[in-house]
């Protein structure tokens, strides 16, 4: 299992580094998340960006408790963390970024579901690093940075996010990405990131100049 | 249009130049920025208008930049204004 000290050690520190979140950016995690909710007598309304107060028992139409949300998160990744699809054009975009960028994954996954999360992106042609990081990703995108004289790169959906590294790593080039398209529709940039962009596609040119000296 | 509409609209036609190696070229030499200054004019409304008003002073670009996003060339020009384009030109 690759922990953060030993992917430390093997980078190289003249190369870029890309940091890439997983849920919503590489995979389609709310998607599947509604498909995991309805089979478990919940619903999902998509009403603003957050799961908290968006979550309604079927049968009742109540609105869930804060408790009962996050073991159905907790136990939606010890069900589904392995069978989440993934972004469209995010695998081609990695691997085209992997020649440009020493390519990273840093995910808030449950530490006991880290090894199944890798495994699936694996499969799925996703096969870098993966980081189960816990609350902030500052701290660890600080890390990096120091690990490396080229740029440091930072890509995940939720602002907090963004605050917390930019505050921690100010020098990170910061890109917010909503993949889901009816979150994105609920959600501006988050304003301590330097750039929105929600398509794979679009994204990987400028990423690749911004290595270009 | 919204600002936060220009602001993509912006970024997206500075993709499609970058992903075109003969755009792109010609882009860098007519803005005279290096790559590695991309990034720290990436925020700047004034960069982006420059970025759209380099597709819209070739028609041929623009229309091949309207065609591959499903936008519409009034669209690019109404960004390029939002971002502050054109001040002082009437037409």
């Amino acid at each position: 299992m690759e922990k953060m000290p030993t992917i430390l050690k093997t980078l190289d520190n003249k190369r870029p580094i890309l940091l890439v979140d997983a849920d919503e950016v590489l995979l389609r995690f709310v998607e599947r998340l509604e498909s995991y909710f309805l089979d478990q007598g919940f619903e999902l309304r998509l009403t603003s960006f957050q799961l908290t107060g968006n979550i309604f028992h079927l049968q009742t139409g109540k609105l869930a408790e804060p408790q009962q949300t996050k073991s159905l998160i907790a136990s939606f990744f010890e069900a589904c963390v392995d069978d989440v699809p993934s972004v469209e054009g995010a695998n081609d975009a990695l691997a085209t970024l992997s020649l440009h960028y020493q390519v990273i994954i840093l995910s808030n996954v449950p530490p006991n579901c880290r090894e199944r999360r890798a495994k699936s992106l694996a499969a799925m042609g996703m096969n870098y690093p993966l980081i189960a990081n816990k609350g902030d990703k500052g701290p660890a995108v600080k890390a990096f940075a120091e690990a490396t004289k080229g740029h440091t790169v930072f890509v995940d959906d939720l602002p907090p996010q963004h605050a917390s590294v930019q505050h921690h790593c100010p020098n990170s080039h910061r890109v917010h990405f909503v993949a889901d398209p009816r979150l994105a529709r609920m959600i501006g940039k988050a304003p301590n990131a330097h750039i929105r962009c929600d398509s794979w596609p679009k994204l990987t040119p400028y990423l690749i100049n911004l290595t270009e000296e | 249009m919204h600002h936060e509409t220009a602001i993509s609209l912006g970024f997206e036609a500075l993709t499609f130049i970058l992903s075109e190696d003969e755009l792109k070229e010609r882009f860098m030499a007519l803005t005279g920025l290096s790559p590695g200054a991309l990034s720290e004019n990436i925020e700047n409304d004034a960069f982006l208008a420059s970025v759209l008003e380099f597709l819209i002073g070739h028609e041929p670009d623009l229309i091949t930049y309207a065609e591959q996003s499903q936008t519409s060339p009034t669209d690019v020009v109404l960004a390029w204004r939002q971002l502050g384009g054109g001040v002082g030109q009437e037409w």
